[in-house]
């Protein structure tokens, strides 16, 4: 019998898995329902997804989505793979720049900067312009799907340098010169020592690449590509009904493929956590760069650079453009864009309490899940962890779906409007989409604090309540905050989820507008202003969550209470 | 299929400098290394034992002086182009890789046929009695095994040379003791020159033909280890071979006798070293207490027990001698009468035992 047990834990543990099986579990299973159900006569049927794939335009988004999702992870391994080998191999100042790269998806999804990309990208955009004058051709880099993967791959390339620069600084040098000492040495010993041993990184990093871009919703509906699998799913939901059960088999194919790559790539990684087996680690042997190599090697970043920041310079002019079209830069610029948005929009607001909410619910809801799991002993206790976790797999956009369908249902008390349309089912989406982030960061911060320490406030009789006050959350707090604060950042920029439970503008948050005002070109310049106002937001945020988590073993933060 | 070896090679390492930009870790070493020889770097960490090694397999190199292994100056040779053998302190095996594949890794270097290297394979696996493990994960061994397959994987190729770097450190006290024989046992039978690193003077004392006692990137002193034991020349090696009770002073002639007095005022007669400022060591064993036998090499000095540490074996007293406090091992044996704390009490040694030193 663990003493940890107490009745007021229990207590929570029942409302909080109520809670996730409320606005999880059900609107996911309401999803496989309606996808598997007959409409009519209400039994079970596979008939929808036979439907599915005798449509032409289904089969064609559904293989598109898949062309979109393989091509950006080859396009983004390109931008990643020379990256992550400089910064492993060489000594070079370089380096910083590239790890710093690796914050750009947090900062930025790619639905925000997917328009600016067209402005410089696009097929009378500032580079095709400058090609067409002075070489006379053009590359079609946004035409179509190539948009897609364009804006998808420079925005999601990080995830894989930062995996497999890990994998690499993980490689034990001893591994390298073993082989060295048995007569390898060039490309002999880094394809048969060196790649393989970083495998297990490149793969994780490329799984994730893969699942975000499959999911998205933002990027190809702002670049007009409705022949894939997430813009059909919300155009047949949002066009058609709620009734209609096609939009729930794509839902379901979404769900599916997410839960498909994720196994693949655990199938791929199992049994190889190299880590384990390398003591001492230290990387692999670095050596300096000549003269020549170092101009090549800043050629290549700062080429990769400019793509790669070209969305943020992109919006920047945007917003500050009067009209941008058919030339290199703005005709003009103006502050008007900046100022229409914070006369005329509460979105700036809604999103500042949305997500504020939403980020507070998710550090209370990950302080208790990981006290709860890690150190009670109550029965089915990992049920809300795996939940919690398992939020990550179910596209935002399937999550969207299954609440339209669930809570459509329900009224809310004394306005008979439906609990779907009120502004606090966003949040609680936000809740439900970000908890995965801040009980990540609850979990490793209560595993960092020993046992031990409780154990000596219960030996002086202090109550649960208590203990968790004055000894578990103080000591917990940086772990909470870097929590609390990747959870806000990013839901900041939250689409998908919230794209199919806006009813109306007066309660939308900031990325909807940013994607409404993108949707004509009047409103370009606003939502390049809002946009711009997004990435500061997550900007700071993420530099801030980044500073606390470097500073985690600092006393004196923990004393900032 | 033998493993002797046709030919045995030596190595030299010739007037050797290595700096870590202003450090200088490596200062002036020669040491030649006979073939056939189990030589090993003994020494605290941090004293350069493990850049030599490393300088021999190529993984450092010089700033001044000539890595000579056989005939050949390798000194600029890259690792890959040495055939020389290592070991890694974490054994390096690949994870990725089969104990099959990563034996024969370094014959398919030297393209050798398939139906060839799977023989040598397994013969080598034989060697280090590991036959039947070759379809197993490094990740699948113990420790143990895992250091055997790595002394395979090295032997396989017939490197001309063996460098082990602190192979044992990783492995609990019992195999260690294991394992250490194996190696020898190894050694002896291929008949390989073996070069071994270690911090371990027990480890080194057993191995060795002979040894190289190394401290801040100078060889402190060299030989076999029962000579270096007995005859250290300066207290570092004194000390580091185990312990070793050090009185500093000095000697003068007093009617026409040889007299040491050491700082604290011991004295001690009848010494055989020339005048001038020594020092004098002397084991902890080479002490009796209360010892009534009468000659004439016999010293006696009177003396307090302050400390007794009971060590199994032996009874470690830490006496104090006027202001020096020296350590005394009395063998324990069944039911023997020891000695208490604060026991005022006579030491007596015989001045045939004691070592001076500059």
């Amino acid at each position: 019998m663990n003493l940890r047990n107490t009745l007021s834990l229990k207590v929570a543990f029942f409302l909080i898995a109520t809670f996730l099986i409320f606005f999880l579990v059900i609107p996911v299973v309401s999803v496989f329902y309606t996808a598997f159900i007959d409409t009519y006569t209400g039994k079970f049927t596979i008939v929808n997804f036979l439907d599915f794939f005798k449509n032409k335009l289904f089969i064609e988004s559904f293989f598109n989505s898949f062309y979109v999702a393989i091509m950006s992870v080859l396009l983004a391994s390109t931008f990643a793979l020379p990256l992550s080998y400089f910064t492993t191999r060489f000594q070079f100042r370089g380096s910083i720049i590239i790890q710093s790269l690796g914050f750009i998806p947090l900062i930025m999804p790619p639905f925000v900067g997917a328009v600016a990309l067209k402005l410089l990208f696009g097929t009378n955009g500032t580079v095709n312009l400058f090609l067409n004058k002075f070489m006379s051709f053009k590359i079609p880099f946004m035409e179509g799907l190539n948009g897609v993967i364009f804006a998808e791959a420079i925005h999601y390339f990080p995830f894989i340098l930062i995996n497999l620069v890990a994998s690499l600084n993980n490689i034990d040098k001893s591994m390298e010169e073993s082989a060295q000492n048995l007569g390898s040495s060039g490309l002999n010993l880094f394809r048969k020592i060196v790649l393989p041993l970083s495998m297990p990184g490149y793969v994780a990093g490329a799984s994730l690449v893969f699942l975000k871009v499959f999911d998205d919703l933002g990027t190809p509906l702002l670049l007009d590509i409705n022949n894939m699998l997430a813009p059909q799913a919300y155009l047949r939901i949002s066009a058609i009904g709620i009734d209609d059960p096609m939009g729930y088999v794509m839902a379901v194919i979404l769900i599916l493929t997410s839960l498909a790559a994720m196994w693949i790539a655990k199938l791929a990684l199992a049994g190889k956590d190299y880590s384990m087996l390398q003591k001492g680690g230290g990387g692999l042997a670095k050596r300096k760069l000549n003269f020549t190599e170092k101009i090549m090697a800043y050629g290549v970043i700062i080429f990769i650079l400019l793509i790669v920041l070209a969305p943020h310079i992109g919006l920047a002019l945007l917003s500050f453009g009067t009209i941008w079209s058919f030339s290199y830069f703005p005709d003009a610029y103006t502050l008007n864009h900046y100022k229409e948005i914070f006369e005329t929009s509460n979105f700036i607001k809604n999103t500042f309490l949305y997500c504020s909410i939403a980020a507070f619910i998710d550090v209370f809801l990950g302080v208790l899940i990981s006290y709860i799991v890690i150190r009670t002993s109550i029965k089915w206790r990992e049920f809300l962890d795996y939940t919690a976790m398992a939020a990550l797999a179910i596209p935002g956009l399937a999550l969207g779906i299954g609440y339209l369908r669930t809570f459509y249902q329900f009224n809310l008390p004394f306005s008979n409007k439906p609990l779907a349309s009120w502004w606090f089912i966003i949040v609680i989406a936000l809740t439900i989409r970000r908890l995965p982030y801040a009980l990540r960061a609850c979990n490793a911060a209560l595993t960092q604090i020993s046992v031990y320490l409780e154990e000596s406030a219960e030996v002086l009789s202090a109550t649960r309540y208590t203990i968790l006050k004055k000894i578990v959350v103080p000591l917990m707090l940086a772990g909470i905050l870097a929590g609390f604060i990747t959870s806000f950042a990013t839901a900041t920029v939250e689409l998908s989820a919230t794209i199919m439970l806006v009813s109306n503008d007066i309660d939308a948050p900031l990325s909807y507008a940013i994607y409404s005002y993108m949707q004509t070109a009047a409103g370009r310049g606003p939502g390049a202003a809002l946009g711009v106002i997004a990435v500061v937001i997550v900007g700071i945020g993420t530099y801030f969550s980044q500073r606390i988590i470097e500073k985690k073993q600092n006393e004196k933060l923990i004393n900032l209470n | 299929m033998d493993n002797k070896l046709n030919f045995q090679t030596g190595v030299s390492i010739k007037d050797v400098d290595v700096f870590y930009g202003k450090n200088h870790v490596i200062k002036n070493i020669s040491i030649d290394i006979k073939p056939g020889e189990f030589f090993t770097f003994l020494g605290p960490s941090g004293c350069g034992k493990t850049t030599l090694l490393r300088l021999i397999a190529g993984f450092e190199s010089a700033s001044k002086g000539k890595i000579i292994i056989g005939e050949n100056d390798v000194t600029t040779l890259p690792p890959w182009k040495r055939n020389v053998g290592m070991v890694f302190q974490n054994y390096a095996l690949w994870p990725h890789m089969t104990v099959l594949k990563n034996v024969s890794f370094g014959l398919e270097q030297k393209k050798i046929d398939k139906k060839q290297i799977f023989d040598l394979v397994k013969n080598s696996l034989e060697l280090v009695g590991l036959e039947g493990y070759e379809n197993r994960r490094p990740s699948q061994l113990s420790g143990g095994q895992q250091q055997r397959v790595a002394l395979a994987r090295t032997l396989v190729v017939k490197p001309t040379i063996l460098l082990l770097d602190e192979p044992l450190s990783n492995l609990d006290a019992k195999l260690r003791i294991q394992m250490r024989k194996d190696i020898l046992n190894l050694q002896r039978k291929v008949g390989i020159t073996t070069i071994f690193v270690t911090h371990d003077q027990e480890e080194a004392n057993v191995l060795s033909d002979r040894m190289a006692i190394i401290n801040n990137g100078i060889v402190e002193q060299l030989g076999e280890p029962e000579y270096l034991y007995n005859n250290p020349i300066n207290s570092f090696t004194a000390n580091f071979l185990g312990t070793t009770n050090t009185l500093e002073g000095e000697v003068i002639k007093r009617q026409e006798k040889l007299k040491f007095i050491s700082k604290e005022s011991i004295e001690i007669e009848n010494v055989n070293f020339k005048e001038g400022k020594c020092k004098i060591l002397l084991r902890p064993q080479n002490f009796y207490i209360n010892n009534k036998e009468n000659k004439d090499e016999i010293i006696r000095l009177k003396g307090r027990i302050v400390e007794k540490e009971f060590l199994g074996n032996i009874i470690r007293y830490t006496v104090n001698v006027k202001e020096k406090k020296i350590f005394v091992d009395i063998v324990q044996e069944y039911n023997s009468p020891t000695h208490k704390i604060h026991e005022e009490i006579e030491l007596s040694f015989n001045v045939t035992k004691l070592r001076f030193i500059k």
